[in-house]
């Protein structure tokens, strides 16, 4: 760890991560109405893309690998590592791609990429896994799902950005 | 704001190409479901049970007094009625192919069935 590294980004980032972690068992625990392996709200995103825009590409590297080894841990879903983390990468470059075009007012935009990259990662380790391409069957499916979350965890991730942004940053007299 | 504007219609494109692919994938014709009757180990008779239209019953006999009533479902089949001690078959039930096939013992008939059932879901 950089030992450079402010003690206020470094809790930030915990808190942060502590957060997603949370958001993400509790979620694990809310049953899905749909039959499809991978749908679901995806709202431990909501805290990738905040981080993204308010804390910048590095920290938010740390804080999502964290987030997918424990989620991994703690939910006992060791297996499914390896389609989180896949998805989570995915998610994770398509983001920081975007972070550059987008303006303020359109990080919902970012989420709603970031979930179906995420998705289409998925796809991808479990074609790797399960050897059988036939998978590929629930892309429409999970695009669509993850149109939908996208938007929504887009939406309060950008509510959080544009209120939270100036408040969490740290003032000029401190640096 | 032109440019979201742009992103929304990408969206709503990808959200229609995916709309259709899912209607498409539900209208397909299931997979075909097929049961094989098999007596003492000899198959006797299949049944497409993916083009059953009307439930309907047949009886199987073993040639040395064993009796069982096979009734067929939309793919679905299960053994209805049996003269044999134990009744294991009946007690059965239904088999759409998921799990193991029906089977009574003493008048040494097997039915199986394939193509059918939740093979996804164990791997996921």
């Amino acid at each position: 760890m950089n030992m450079k590294m402010p003690l206020r980004r470094l809790a930030h980032m915990a808190v942060l991560t502590a957060i997603a972690l949370t958001i993400f068992m509790v979620e694990a625990q809310i049953p899905v109405p749909l039959p499809v392996p991978g749908v679901k709200l995806g709202l431990a995103n909501i805290v990738t893309v905040y981080a993204m825009f308010a804390l910048g590409p590095a920290p938010t590297l740390l804080i999502l690998a964290a987030r997918i080894i424990l989620g991994a841990v703690f939910s006992g879903r060791v297996v499914a590592l390896l389609y989180s983390a896949s998805g989570g990468l995915l998610c994770y470059l398509a983001m920081l791609g975007m972070r550059r075009i987008l303006t303020p007012r359109q990080i919902w935009i970012c989420s709603v990429i970031g979930a179906m990259f995420h998705n289409a990662g998925q796809i991808l380790a479990a074609i790797f896994v399960l050897r059988a391409t036939g998978i590929v069957a629930y892309l429409p499916v999970l695009l669509i799902s993850a149109i939908a979350s996208g938007v929504f965890t887009g939406v309060c991730a950008q509510l959080l950005v544009n209120r939270l942004g100036d408040m969490l940053k740290v003032p000029k007299n401190l640096k | 704001m032109k440019s979201t504007k742009v992103w929304i219609a990408i969206f709503a494109a990808i959200l229609a190409v995916c709309a259709a692919f899912v209607f498409l994938q539900s209208r397909a014709r299931p997979p075909a479901v097929t049961a094989g009757v098999y007596l003492d180990g000899e198959l006797i008779r299949t049944i497409d049970l993916s083009d059953v239209r009307e439930p309907y019953a047949f009886e199987v006999a073993d040639g040395r007094g064993g009796l069982n009533t096979i009734t067929v479902g939309r793919g679905r089949i299960c053994v209805t009625e049996a003269n044999c001690p134990d009744g294991i078959c009946v007690k059965r039930g239904w088999s759409d192919g998921g799990g193991s096939p029906i089977v009574c013992l003493p008048h040494r008939l097997v039915i199986s069935v394939a193509g059918g059932g939740a093979d996804f879901d164990a791997a996921a």
